[in-house]
């Protein structure tokens, strides 16, 4: 199998605060990082299959047509449940944190001095998670290649059984 | 047949009178859910029977639920690989005739194996998952059925706190139900939570209601007693408590009940060790390990693990103690790890967001009603109130017999202490609301000072004090600021002083600290040399009445509101009060302002005395009074005369009235209340300024009112009204009014009484330096160049963010506006910028409120000030 990279989108229309978040994760993470300034970006690129998905809550503060935070986070728990997405919002309200944990979100953080380290601390957790998939999708696979083989071998074998016996 | 309940024998009898193969199915599978509980190895033998005629019949949903069925069976004689993998295909066939209530019941029950295995973490996945499926369905019983599984864990985990909460939730569920077999098992949990809780009483008494619930013979009794044996053992009834154990034991055996063997050994083992009979007590541990690495039951072989230990250490065997200890804390990392804690932690989050979700809708209702029932309070009182100060007033200044005074200056002390009472307690209410603006005006310090002397000087003079009030020479007298407020305080704290000192004196001392780019730091003081304030009071002196000791304030009456007022006060105004106290000796009030300096040479001072010639103008004015309250009518038509003897008074008791008053006759003044019957003050002015002609149109009128709150003041003048005068009134304020009106050049207009109107007034000092590089530095690891990258970031982004808002604000666009600031936010906090000179976090909030977005020009107008400022500092310093 090919190494794949870990990756996780970041989806701020604010480009410093993606910057720093990017220049914070990337000193303690060894995902692959990349940057959206728009939720539709992010969601044109969602065939890399992220792992993790940092959103902005407010994503139209200079594109009054773009796309919510919340309407991306139903999309992308829609078609890409496996990607998990943490919400970012400017305010400590409760009303964001409900709608986004409705959504499917996995957390969330208040924009702020301390978001830098509670988000590393969730993404500590993400990861946790995702290992314990990836390596429950991993004893799948070799049940299956496994049981294929063991099929194979089987039939090789009756084949080879019902060659043999009418000499 | 072993146990025969009555619902077995009515569920039998109904099963011969059916013929349809699935009705009977369903029927068989209800006997066997009930007889589980009573007899496992007959429900089990009972399942195998009804998957296998299930399938005959092709009826999958019965099969499924026979599968589940078994799983529970196999789950309660401890087999728990066969119980996974017959619980496996119940779930296949739920997904597969997608049967939710089925696809929940064998999450619940996949659930109860991995508990029992001691992998809480998957436990608890599963039953959240359950859970979430009951949630969907509002089914309240299975939902319950969850929860409780859910206090199994908390329980397990060892938070029994939590293990409670859930397990009291379902109680009143299974008892409205009369679910009778899970309100047993329920019992049996709360049993043993109180048992771990320590209260032994409760646990006692729930598990001995759980025997006299269960039948005779069967598991669920079993346990009951062994509940029981265990809490008599803590309780040092060992004699009881070997004997009900010992019970347990024998039928636990014959019962093939694994958990109650595993528990009834287990305390034996322990009471034997507590006796000091080594060797007994090892047999029953050692069993009781045996059976429970037997079936895996993680949690309990922890726990014998540690047993045994201790055990072992006292029989002198430390290799084998030392063994045992290691398995313990291995175990124990094993089951507590964090991934289950923090999962726990998520669930109750969810929760307590519902949670907190609903007490603030709750919260907001409360907070608007409070706000209506102040603002009807505020009239209602006002009312009254204009008429008792006002008709004292003028008995006092008529004839009146020499020993009637007494009572008319006791009314008139008694009224006015009751009107400060009552301000003081909707001052308060107003600053709570945010309601209070602090004014940027032109003022006169020395002025203020003066005042505050004066009302003072009297009382002063009755005690016996001295009352000294020094200004020194290098103080700023003219300044920018909210002299209403800072004499406010200024009384509060000297009121204080006075009250509480009975001999010595009080001094009122003002220093400047400080004056730098036009901001002068003024102290002032208040010393008195009264009872003063004992230290552990000192702390709370500033905090509402509710809180500070009741004692003083019934000794020397008062609301004790009047410091908490000026404390908020001085924080609306940027200062800062503090208090320095000695029990005995004497108090002093410390106020520390920072103040505009004026730039105006001589600060405006108001005119105070009448001049003969306006009197005379006043008494051949022609005046419309509006009034419908009728003591109110007498209070201020005579106050008018008194005044102005000879001035011509109509009255209208409405606003209809009025209207049509100001139609017919020409009026030199109109003298309007806001609340009237019929038709409102308000409703009046705009129709006269709206529908009359000229000159009726524009004649003058001033609000009478008892709603002086700013945004009525302001609607009163957006509506067209001239001025206004609060009630109960002054005599020389309302003389100075009207005079002003009538030679035409002191009409209140809303650009003079809003502050919000003189942007370059209402500016408050910004500090020497207004970013802060420390979170930065932090944050880059003192990298220069990163900082200055976002720095340059910030610098490209912001401006663009600030005409965004801009904009918003131009074409009332408040939402965007809302955004952008939202967005700015989280940046100008990067930089070190503070809300307290930014107020972003205002400008969003009041953004998102319609009522008050006039107050949002000034307040973006302050925001530019800021960041142009931080712009200069992060270019300058890079």
């Amino acid at each position: 199998m090919a190494e794949k990279k870990r990756l996780i989108f970041l989806v701020d229309d604010e480009p410093i605060q993606n910057e720093m978040l990017k220049d914070y994760l990337s000193e303690r993470f060894l995902y692959e990082i990349r940057t959206f300034e728009s939720g539709e970006d992010a969601l044109q690129n969602m065939h890399l299959a992220p792992e993790i998905m940092v959103l902005d809550f407010h994503l139209n503060a200079s594109k009054p047509n773009a796309k919510n935070g919340v309407d991306i986070l139903k999309e992308v728990k829609d078609r890409y449940p496996d990607t998990q997405v943490i919400m970012l919002s400017g305010q400590d309200k409760i009303d964001v944190a409900v709608e986004s944990i409705k959504y499917g979100a996995y957390d969330y953080v208040v924009k702020g001095e301390t978001a830098f380290s509670r988000m590393e601390n969730i993404m500590n957790n993400v990861s946790e998670l995702h290992k314990m998939k990836t390596v429950n999708r991993a004893y799948r696979n070799t049940i299956i290649f496994l049981s294929i083989g063991i099929g194979l071998i089987v039939i090789l074998s009756a084949y080879l059984y019902w060659m043999k016996v009418p000499k | 047949m072993l146990t025969e309940t009555p619902r077995l024998k009515q569920l039998q009898a109904h099963y011969d009178t059916l013929n349809d193969e699935q009705s009977r199915i369903d029927t068989l599978i209800e006997i066997a859910m009930e007889l589980r509980n009573l007899d496992v190895e007959r429900a089990s033998a009972m399942a195998d029977e009804i998957i296998a005629r299930a399938s005959a019949a092709k009826y999958m949903l019965a099969e499924g639920r026979g599968m589940n069925l078994k799983g529970w069976c196999y789950w309660r004689q401890g087999a728990y690989d066969e119980g996974l993998d017959i619980l496996q295909g119940a779930h296949g066939i739920a997904l597969y005739i997608r049967n939710r209530p089925l696809e929940a019941r064998v999450l619940n029950n996949f659930g109860f194996i991995y508990r029992d295995r001691g992998d809480l973490a998957t436990a608890l996945n599963y039953i959240e998952n359950a859970l979430a499926i009951n949630e969907t369905l509002g089914d309240e019983v299975t939902q319950a059925v969850n929860l409780s599984s859910i206090a199994y864990i908390h329980y397990d985990l060892g938070d029994y706190e939590n293990a409670l909460g859930f397990a009291l939730r379902c109680l009143p569920i299974f008892k409205r139900e009369s679910d009778f077999h899970r309100l047993t098992n329920l019992y049996y949990i709360l049993g043993n939570i109180y048992f771990k809780l320590g209260k032994f009483g409760e646990a006692l008494r729930y598990f001995q209601e759980n025997f006299s619930m269960s039948e005779e013979g069967t598991v669920m009794r079993n346990l009951a007693v062994s509940g029981i044996g265990k809490v008599y053992y803590l309780q040092g009834r060992l004699k009881d408590a070997e004997a009900a154990l010992r019970s347990v034991l024998e039928d636990a055996k014959t019962l093939g009940d694994v958990e109650s063997q595993i528990t009834a050994n287990y305390y034996l083992g322990r009471l034997y060790l507590d006796e000091g009979s080594y060797r007994q007590s090892r047999d029953f541990l050692e069993e009781a390990f045996a059976k429970a690495s037997d079936f895996s039951r993680l949690h309990d072989v922890m726990s014998l693990h540690e047993t045994l230990a201790a055990l072992y250490d006292k029989t002198g065997d430390i290799p084998k103690a030392f063994e045992h200890l290691k398995q313990y804390e291995h175990l124990k990392e094993e089951i507590f790890q964090q991934t289950t804690f923090n999962k726990l932690r998520n669930l109750q989050t969810r929760q307590q967001v519902e949670l907190a979700q609903k007490e603030k809708e709750v919260a907001e209702k409360t907070a608007a009603l409070k706000q209506q029932f102040m603002a009807n309070m505020s009239h209602e009182i006002r009312t009254p109130m204009n008429a008792i100060v006002g008709m004292s007033r003028l008995l006092l200044e008529k004839e009146h017999l020499p020993h009637q005074e007494r009572y008319l200056n006791a009314i008139s002390q008694s009224a006015d202490n009751l009107l400060v009472i009552i301000n003081d307690i909707l001052d308060l209410s107003k600053i709570e609301a945010g309601k209070i603006i602090i004014e940027q005006v032109h003022f006169s310090l020395r002025g203020i000072m003066d005042g505050v002397r004066d009302m003072f000087l009297l009382k002063a003079e009755e005690k016996g004090l001295h009352l000294r009030v020094i200004v020194a020479a290098d103080v700023e007298d003219s300044l920018i600021g909210d002299p209403t407020r800072i004499s406010q305080v200024l009384i509060n704290l000297t009121g204080n002083a006075v009250k509480f000192t009975e001999k010595g004196f009080v001094e009122l001392r003002v220093s400047q600290t400080d004056d730098k780019d036009g901001i002068c730091q003024l102290r002032f003081d208040v010393e008195d040399t009264g009872i003063g304030i004992s230290e552990d009071y000192v702390e709370s002196i500033f905090e509402s009445f509710t809180q500070a000791g009741t004692d003083t304030a019934r000794k020397f009456g008062g609301t004790g509101l009047g410091l908490t007022i000026s404390k908020q006060l001085s924080n609306l105004m940027h200062g800062k009060i503090s208090v320095v106290s000695q029990v005995g000796k004497g108090t002093t009030f410390t106020l520390e302002l920072p103040l505009k300096r004026s730039d105006a040479t001589t600060a405006v001072s108001e005119d105070d005395s009448i001049t003969e010639a306006q009197r005379g103008m006043l008494k051949k004015a022609h005046v419309l009074l509006v009034e419908d309250n009728e003591f109110n009518r007498m209070v201020a038509e005579d106050t008018l005369q008194e005044m102005a003897s000879g001035i011509r008074i109509e009255v209208a008791v409405n606003g209809r009235e009025a209207v049509d008053m100001v139609r017919a006759n020409t009026y030199d003044l109109v003298l309007m209340d806001i609340q009237m019957p019929v038709m409102d003050g308000l409703t009046a002015t705009k129709m006269i300024r709206g529908e009359l002609d000229e000159p009726a149109r524009s004649t003058k009128i001033i609000a009478m009112t008892a709603n002086v709150l700013r945004e009525d003041v302001e609607r009163y003048l957006d509506a067209g009204m001239n001025a206004y005068i609060s009630k109960p009134f002054n005599p020389d304020d309302l003389a100075k009014k009207m005079i002003g009106l009538l030679t035409g050049n002191a009409a209140e207009s809303p650009k003079q009484q809003t502050p919000e109107a003189q942007p370059e007034e209402a500016q408050e000092p910004l500090p020497d330096k207004i970013t802060d590089r420390s979170f930065l530095r932090t944050f880059t690891g003192g990298k220069e160049e990163k900082m200055q990258k976002y720095i340059n970031m910030f610098l490209d982004n912001a401006p663009r963010l600030l005409q965004n808002i801009d904009d918003a604000l131009a074409s009332g666009d408040y939402a965007s506006l809302k955004i952008a600031a939202h967005s700015l936010k989280p940046q100008l906090t990067y930089m070190g910028v503070k809300e307290e000179f930014s107020h972003i976090l205002l400008i969003q909030q009041t953004a998102g409120e319609a009522v008050y977005t006039h107050r949002l020009p000034p307040l973006v107008a302050n925001l530019h000030r800021v960041c142009d400022k931080a712009f200069e500092e992060l270019r300058t310093n890079g």
